[in-house]
C-alpha cells in the first residue's frame, strides 16, 4: 500500500489541480470573510472555519480530479491489473484524498489563524483550540470520505462533482429543517454542518462525541466503497 | 517441458441475456507469442479483462503460474504487463511522468528504466508535451511503454497496433519479437490485423461467440491454409530435381498445368529463387499462394467482417 500512496501522492503533486483550488478556496473564504469584517470585527480564524461549511463543495472537486478521473481515464487498471489488491487501491484513494482536502480545506483556517495571532484579534473559544482544531480536522476527513465514496459508486469524475456539491447542499438543508434544538442535533451529527456548530462557540458540544461520530461516517464510507467496488465490473 | 504461465479451465462468463464467454479451456506456454483471433464481440477483451482481474468468471477456474487461489493470483499478476482496449494514460501527465507513476507503484527503484522504456518504443523526445495532446500512435506507443516498464515475463496486449503507422507498426512487431527472443517472454496479443498478427506469433488461438474453436500452431496453421510457394518454370521436372538435390526436400507437387507447389521453406523464398537461379532455370513465377489468415478464419466462422468498422 505505501507504493501505492507514494504514486497517488506523486500524481497529486504533479496535477495543476490541487493548488489552484487550494488558492481558489483561500480566496474564496477570505471574500466571505472581509464581508463580515466589513459588518462588525471578527476573527477570521472563527469565521474560516465557520466557511468551511459552504466552501466544503470544493472538497468534491479534488475528489472528482484526484479519485473519479481514473475511473474516466481508466487509469486505476495500472494498479489493479498490476496485482494491488482492490481494497489497497480504494484505501490509498481514500487517503490521499483525505489529505488533499485537509490541506486545500484546512489552509484557509491556518492562514486566517496567522493573521488573528499577528492582530491579536484570535477568538478566544470556549474549548481548548487544540480541541477545536481535531474537531474541524475530523469533520473534513468525514465529508471528504463520504465524497470518496461517492467517486467510487459513480465511477466519473463530473459525477463525482455533481454528487458531492449535492450532499453538500442536501446537509445544509438540515440547517432550516425544523425547530432550532433538531437543526442544532442534526448539525452536531452530520460533519457537513459541524464547523457551524464548532465556529458558533455558543452551543454545548462534546468534542468526543463529534470524533467519534464522524469516525462512524468514515467507517461507513469505506466500508460503501468496499461493497461497491470489491467486484466490480470494470473496463 | 515448457511452464504453463496461464491456464483456464471452463471460464465462463455471462452478462444478463449475453454468454460473453462459454467454457474457455486453454493453456499458455512460456516463452511463446500468441495470437488471439475473434471478430469484434467474440470475447477477446472480456477473457483478458477476468485474466487481468478487471472482471470475474462467472464459473470456471483460472491459474497463473500455477497458483489459482485469489491471493495468489493477485500475487502472480505483477508478473504482468498489460494493454486491455485503449491504453489508460494520464492525459495531463508527461509521458515521463505517466511512466514515472507507474514505476513508483511497481516498487520498481532504477529512474533509469523510464529512459530505456521510452527509447524502447520510440517516444524520447516528447520533453514536456502532455499526453493528451499526443496522437493515437504516439499514446499508443506509451501504452506499450506502460505495460513494458516492469519487464514483464507475460504480456498481455488488446490491439496494440491500432493507430500505428505502417513502420510503427513494423517497429512493434519487431520490438515483441525481440523481447520473446532475449527474455522468453511470453505474449498474448489480439489483433485485427490478421495479417500483422501472423508474422508476429507463433500460435493462433480463435474465439467466436465466447468459445474456442481453434488452436493452431503456426506450422499446422500453414498446412491448414494449404500455404505453399507456387513456382512456374519452364522445365518443372528440372527444377523439382533441384529443389530435391540443393534444398533437400520432396514436400512439392508438380500440378497438371506444370506449375510447382512447394509445401515447404515457407519462410524462404528468397533461397528458393537463388538456388533455382543459380541451377540456371529459368522461372516465369514465383509467389506465395494459398489461404491467408484471414480468409482461414472467415472460413472457419462461416464469414462476416473481422477488420474494425
Amino acid at each position: 500500500m505505501l507504493k501505492t500512496l507514494k504514486a497517488e501522492l506523486y500524481k497529486l503533486l504533479h496535477s495543476r489541480f490541487i493548488w489552484v483550488v487550494a488558492v481558489a478556496q483561500l480566496a474564496m473564504t477570505g471574500v466571505m470573510i472581509y464581508d463580515v469584517w466589513m459588518r462588525e470585527a471578527a476573527s477570521g480564524f472563527q469565521y474560516a472555519i465557520h466557511f468551511v461549511s459552504y466552501l466544503v463543495f470544493f472538497a468534491g472537486i479534488i475528489v472528482g480530479m484526484a479519485a473519479g478521473d481514473d475511473f474516466d481515464t481508466r487509469t486505476y487498471q495500472h494498479y489493479l491489473t498490476g496485482g494491488k489488491g482492490r481494497i489497497t487501491f480504494a484505501a490509498s484513494k481514500l487517503i490521499i484524498c483525505d489529505l488533499a482536502n485537509l490541506f486545500v480545506t484546512g489552509l484557509p483556517i491556518l492562514v486566517y489563524g496567522v493573521i488573528d495571532i499577528c492582530n491579536s484579534s484570535l477568538h478566544e473559544f470556549n474549548k481548548p483550540l487544540w480541541e477545536v482544531g481535531l474537531a474541524a480536522f475530523f469533520s473534513i476527513i468525514a465529508v471528504s470520505s463520504v465524497m470518496v465514496f461517492i467517486s467510487f459508486a459513480v465511477k466519473s469524475m463530473g459525477k463525482t462533482i455533481i454528487g458531492s456539491i449535492l450532499f453538500v447542499i442536501f446537509c445544509l438543508g438540515f440547517t432550516g429543517v425544523g425547530e432550532p434544538g433538531l437543526q442544532l442535533a442534526s448539525a452536531k451529527v452530520i460533519p457537513v454542518l459541524q464547523p457551524l456548530v464548532i465556529s458558533a462557540d455558543t452551543f454545548d458540544y462534546s468534542v468526543p462525541a463529534m470524533i467519534f461520530v464522524d469516525t462512524i461516517w468514515i467507517i461507513a464510507a469505506f466500508c460503501g466503497i468496499f461493497a461497491v467496488f470489491k467486484r466490480a465490473e470494470l473496463k | 517441458m515448457d511452464q504453463i504461465v496461464l491456464e483456464t479451465e471452463g471460464l465462463s462468463k455471462s452478462y444478463k441475456q449475453t454468454q460473453a464467454l462459454d467454457n474457455v479451456s486453454i493453456k499458455l506456454n512460456q516463452g511463446k507469442i500468441y495470437g488471439f483471433i475473434g471478430q469484434n464481440g467474440a470475447g477477446k477483451t472480456t477473457f483478458m479483462r477476468i485474466i487481468t482481474g478487471l472482471a470475474f468468471p462467472t464459473s470456471g477456474k483460472i491459474s497463473l503460474w500455477g497458483s489459482s487461489d485469489e491471493r495468489g493470483i493477485q500475487e502472480q499478476r505483477k508478473r504482468i504487463g498489460c494493454i486491455i482496449e485503449n491504453p489508460a494514460l494520464y492525459p495531463n501527465m508527461t509521458a515521463y511522468q505517466n511512466l514515472e507513476i507507474q514505476r513508483i507503484q511497481r516498487g520498481i527503484p532504477d529512474k533509469r528504466i523510464i529512459e530505456r522504456t521510452l527509447e524502447r518504443v520510440g517516444l524520447t523526445d516528447t520533453g514536456k508535451k502532455k499526453v493528451k495532446d499526443f496522437s493515437l500512435g504516439m499514446r499508443q506507443r506509451l501504452g506499450i511503454a506502460m505495460a513494458l516498464i516492469n519487464s514483464p515475463e507475460f504480456l498481455i496486449l488488446d490491439e496494440p497496433i491500432n493507430g500505428l503507422d505502417p513502420a510503427g507498426i513494423v517497429e512493434v512487431r519487431n520490438m515483441l519479437k525481440a523481447l520473446n527472443k532475449e527474455f522468453g517472454m511470453t505474449i498474448f496479443i489480439s489483433s485485427h490485423i490478421l495479417s500483422e498478427l501472423y508474422q508476429t506469433a507463433s500460435e493462433f488461438i480463435f474465439i467466436d461467440k465466447g468459445k474456442i474453436i481453434e488452436k493452431l500452431t503456426e506450422r499446422e496453421l500453414d498446412e491448414k491454409c494449404k500455404r505453399n510457394i507456387t513456382l512456374r518454370a519452364l522445365d518443372p521436372n528440372k527444377a523439382a530435381l533441384v529443389l530435391e538435390e540443393k534444398l533437400g526436400t520432396d514436400n512439392y507437387k508438380i500440378m497438371p498445368d506444370g506449375t510447382i507447389r512447394l509445401y515447404d521453406c515457407l519462410d524462404d523464398m528468397e533461397k528458393v529463387a537463388v538456388v533455382l537461379s543459380e541451377e540456371h532455370i529459368v522461372v516465369t513465377e514465383l509467389k506465395m499462394s494459398g489461404d491467408t489468415l484471414e480468409e482461414y478464419f472467415l472460413e472457419k466462422i462461416g464469414g462476416g467482417d473481422v477488420k474494425n468498422s
